[in-house]
């Protein structure tokens, strides 16, 4: 989502900005006309876009009004969106453990988008908390056909959304195989490391196979320094 | 007062004295003020030697001669001055006019006659100088300018003085009002110019008067009040400080950090009129080149400012970062000159950032501190702190495309000549001058850190926690590091006694004793058990600036500040020896204080110790934080070794009744067992007396697992 600068909302000067609205769709756009400097251009566009994605959503309600529904989740399972989503990823899971790896990506990308893309009056905690799952399976999905860019990537990702995550750090632990077989040896120790820190309740059994990943990782770091 | 006629001073012999007392009261004390040494720890502190000096080296010590006059309190000086001038005036009239003694009227010296003369003596006085001096009985004298009214003046105060000295009512005058003829009118001497007085001038001194109280007055309370009012107490003007919070993130970055630093007002009075926005394209064409090495969201963020004046101090800041050439001189001093009160802004930020008791950004911007001291990107390599080292050398140094940037220690403990083999293209004097520098970093390496409360072995809830940190300074490339010593990794609680040592002061004895000459360490000593470090190695900061070592605790997992930040700017051991600037090793220690949380359990935190003025000498260790039950406390309490009690005190005769065999005081059991009762109610007492007093410098942060984030675009 575009967030205006702070310094830009400036309430004593008022700045015309050379706006049209299509008459159909009724979407915002900046006049052809306009000389885009680069500068606003870049935030503008991102501004015009937040807008015109809202409207679309907003239409789509069936409230009445179109006024967005209470943000708790007062009748959260029967919500479509949701529904969806949990539908998506239950096809994704049993494709994985079809080994139907290909399939397994394409359905949770699909979970994924359309997590993303939900209208901005949801609760951001569940939100979060669902994309971070959805990213962690993805990885686990990725880890599969050994693309372990992909992997990464979604790792992360999914960090990024929730931390601490629970689940007994699995989202480290992939990240961490992905990165040891790319050998980047030092940055999975480095990734192991974190999550180690991150996680609560790490200490004893459930953290065993991290902590040997996390060996593993040091030992080839050191055997690769060692041989440069 | 009927009657009082007020004689002013129209000799002008009271006025030097009432002018030159107060402009002594003024003058004094400010040329106290003004010669009293600095003892700010810039200007106490040793320096670093080095003989490097950057690209603009001129243009940074105007800076720093700028900054200097700026604080040498000129007006004061002035005020001072002038103030002396007038004082010797003032002393000057005072010898030269004329006193005019008020006269004391005298009976004996009237008369000629000594003070122990009797009654008797003075009767035939009279007689006699009656018939010398009666105006009936004697002639003027012209040879003596005689006339008849000086005769009867003279008689007349003869007969006075007689009578003063005979008879009772006019000696009663006498004593009482010091004339014969009784209660005389007031004579009051007032020490102002007649010229203020006289009949014209009342309304010239009214109107000054009231110029000065309502115009004067008012306006200087005014200016000083708001100028007061209108700084942080980080010295930051309040504007500033709103517009820096507005730009707080959770997950920003250093190079968020410098653009926050950008809104500040005090750039305002830098760059004045057309310099706001002078040059800009010049610069932002240079920092846009790849060679200077921003990152794409640095730069896009820089592009989205739309202020004129913010975008060029944010591009100059940048410039200064990135270490990149202008080629104009006015735009480089600028750019020189912005970077101290970017410094001054992200002091600034970090108090925000401790506010919100959030990890990151304030990791963020101690980061940004650093390397505005050090003019370095926020990705750049820590190398380029040394001197002579460029983009290119790093670039020889590590590959083209190195992932992570090889740490400066790491650089040093390479051998000797695969290090000079690396940098194969710089000069041997250049070489050198890097290594000398590099070998006076005061890199503080962390021996142990452990916790403990003074006077107890075990840490209980809510009790006073020290968090004890030991470790040496060795600055990269020592080779010959020797074994940590055991023995320094302890630390001996002072004496019960000891308040000076539990205060933390220095002893008064220790503070009024001369530092010794001939020890090797007297060359930095400046106060007494306090070393100070070396000022920053910072060619590019247009100031001197001591470094500061902070330690706080963060909870790693919630990422939230667990004990807000101690920082340190002195040691209590020498760090490097006077005689040829090699370091000590000695185990220098860090105090500092909180309180524990009031729950029992361990407490896994993270230490981060960091050095304000250098990129890449930081450390984290972690730390368990055990609190455990009270009970156990007072276990251990009782096997400490108190003295028996005194056989005819109270506790004396509780220890009989406990241990038994003690002279018979039976017959007190009850009264004893009463006063037991109200001991032990004295003790919670204490206790809780104790739970109030304990320093809250700072507070653990109470870790909440069931934290949910709330709603954010």
């Amino acid at each position: 989502m575009a967030t205006t600068a702070a310094s830009d909302i400036d309430l004593d000067t008022y700045t015309h900005l050379p706006l049209q609205i299509d008459p159909a769709t009724k979407t915002l756009s900046l006049h052809p006309s306009a000389t885009a400097s680069s500068s606003p251009d870049t935030s503008l566009q991102a501004a015009l876009s937040t807008v015109n994605q809202l409207h679309g959503v907003l239409k789509t309600l069936d409230t009445p009004n179109s006024i967005p529904p209470h943000p708790l989740p007062t009748n959260l399972p029967t919500q479509k969106r949701t529904a969806q989503i949990t539908k998506l990823r239950e096809a994704a899971s049993t494709a994985f453990r079809k080994s139907q790896f290909a399939e397994s990506i394409r359905l949770y990308t699909f979970a994924i988008d359309m997590a993303a893309s939900r209208p901005s009056w949801e609760p951001v905690a569940l939100i979060r908390d669902e994309l971070s799952g959805l990213y962690r399976d993805r990885a686990q999905a990725h880890m599969g056909v050994r693309d372990w860019v992909e992997g990464c990537k979604d790792c992360e990702a999914s960090v990024e959304c929730k931390r601490p995550q629970g689940e007994k750090g699995k989202v480290w632990w992939r990240g961490g195989k992905c990165l040891l077989e790319m050998a980047r040896y030092a940055e999975a120790a480095q990734w192991l490391e974190r999550g180690l820190d991150c996680e609560p309740g790490l200490q004893a059994d459930d953290g065993r196979e991290m902590r040997a990943l996390l060996a593993e990782a040091r030992r080839k770091a050191d055997q690769f320094t060692a041989s440069s | 007062m009927s009657g009082t006629d007020y004689n002013y001073d129209d000799n002008g012999q009271f006025f030097p004295f009432f002018v030159l007392t107060l402009t002594g009261l003024v003058t004094l004390p400010l040329t106290y003020n003004i010669l009293k040494k600095n003892e700010d720890i810039e200007n106490t502190a040793p320096r670093i030697q080095s003989d490097f000096k950057p690209k603009h080296d001129d243009l940074i010590q105007a800076q720093r001669r700028a900054q200097k006059r700026k604080e040498f309190k000129t007006k004061r000086t002035i005020a001072v001055i002038l103030g002396y001038l007038i004082m010797a005036w003032m002393v000057y009239k005072i010898i030269v006019t004329k006193r005019i003694m008020p006269k004391i009227w005298d009976p004996y010296e009237i008369l000629g006659l000594s003070r122990s003369t009797s009654e008797q003596a003075i009767k035939k006085h009279k007689r006699l100088s009656s018939l010398k001096y009666h105006p009936d009985k004697v002639r003027p004298d012209a040879s003596k300018n005689e006339t008849v009214e000086t005769l009867n003046d003279r008689w007349v105060e003869m007969s006075k003085a007689y009578s003063a000295l005979l008879d009772e009512e006019v000696r009663n005058n006498w004593i009482q009002y010091g004339h014969p003829d009784g209660k005389q009118s007031f004579s009051i001497g007032i020490a102002l110019p007649k010229l203020m007085i006289s009949e014209g001038n009342g309304k010239y001194v009214l109107l000054f008067y009231a110029l000065i109280l309502g115009v004067a007055l008012p306006y200087v309370v005014g200016k000083w009040w708001y100028g007061t009012q209108a700084l942080t107490k980080d010295g930051v003007i309040i504007a500033s400080a709103g517009k820096i919070f507005k730009e707080y993130k959770e997950e920003i970055t250093i190079g968020g950090v410098v653009a926050a630093t950008s809104t500040g007002e005090e750039f305002q009075q830098l760059l004045k009129g057309s310099r706001s926005d002078a040059g800009l394209s010049k610069v932002e064409k240079s920092i846009f080149a790849p060679e200077a090495g921003l990152s794409e969201q640095d730069l896009s963020r820089l592009k989205e400012i739309e202020d004129p004046l913010r975008r060029k101090v944010l591009a100059l800041l940048w410039a200064y970062l990135a270490r990149v050439d202008l080629g104009d001189d006015t735009l480089e001093s600028e750019k020189y000159a912005v970077a101290p009160i970017a410094f001054l802004l992200n002091d600034s930020f970090t108090s925000i950032a401790l506010a919100f008791s959030v990890v990151a950004p304030l990791l963020a911007s101690y980061h940004a501190s650093q390397h505005i001291i050090q003019a370095l990107l926020p990705d750049a390599s820590p190398l380029l702190q040394l001197p002579h080292f460029t983009p290119k050398t790093v670039q020889a140094i590590e590959g083209a495309d190195a992932k992570s940037h090889m740490s400066l220690q790491k650089f040093m403990s390479l051998p000797q000549s695969s290090r000079r083999r690396l940098v194969a293209d710089m000069s041997d004097s250049q070489y050198a001058s890097a290594m000398q520098v590099a070998r006076q970093m005061p890199n503080f390496v962390v021996a142990k850190a452990f916790f403990k409360v003074i006077g107890d072995k075990v840490i209980t809830p809510s009790a006073l926690v020290q968090l004890v940190v030991k470790g040496r300074i060795i600055p990269p490339g020592i080779q010959h590091v020797p074994e940590v010593n055991e023995a320094d990794l302890e630390d001996i609680d002072p004496e019960e006694g000891d308040l000076d040592a539990l205060l933390g002061r220095k002893s008064a004895k220790s503070r009024r004793k001369k530092p010794i000459i001939d020890e090797p360490t007297a060359g930095f000593n400046n106060k007494e058990n306090s070393i100070q470090p070396p000022l920053a190695h910072a060619p590019y900061f247009a100031r001197n600036h001591s470094p500061r070592w902070r330690v706080f605790l963060t909870d790693a997992r919630a990422g939230r500040i667990g004990v807000p930040p101690f920082t340190f700017t002195e040691f209590d051991k020498p760090i490097f020896n006077a005689a040829d600037n090699t370091p000590t090793f000695n185990m220098q220690t860090f105090k500092c204080q909180f309180q524990a949380p009031p729950q029992v359990g361990q407490f896994a935190f993270k230490m981060h110790l960091i050095c304000d003025s250098y990129v890449g000498l930081d450390s984290t260790v972690d730390v368990i934080l055990d609190v455990q039950d009270m009970s156990k406390a007072a276990v251990v309490e009782s096997e400490d070794e108190i003295s028996e009690p005194d056989e005819d005190t109270l506790a004396g005769q509780m220890q009989a009744m406990k241990g038994g065999g003690a002279a018979g005081k039976r017959k007190k059991k009850k009264a004893v067992k009463a006063d037991e009762e109200e001991e032990e109610e004295e003790e919670e007492e204490e206790e809780d007396e104790d739970e109030e007093e304990s320093d809250t410098d700072g507070e653990v942060e109470e870790v909440s697992d069931t934290d949910t984030e709330t709603d954010e675009e």
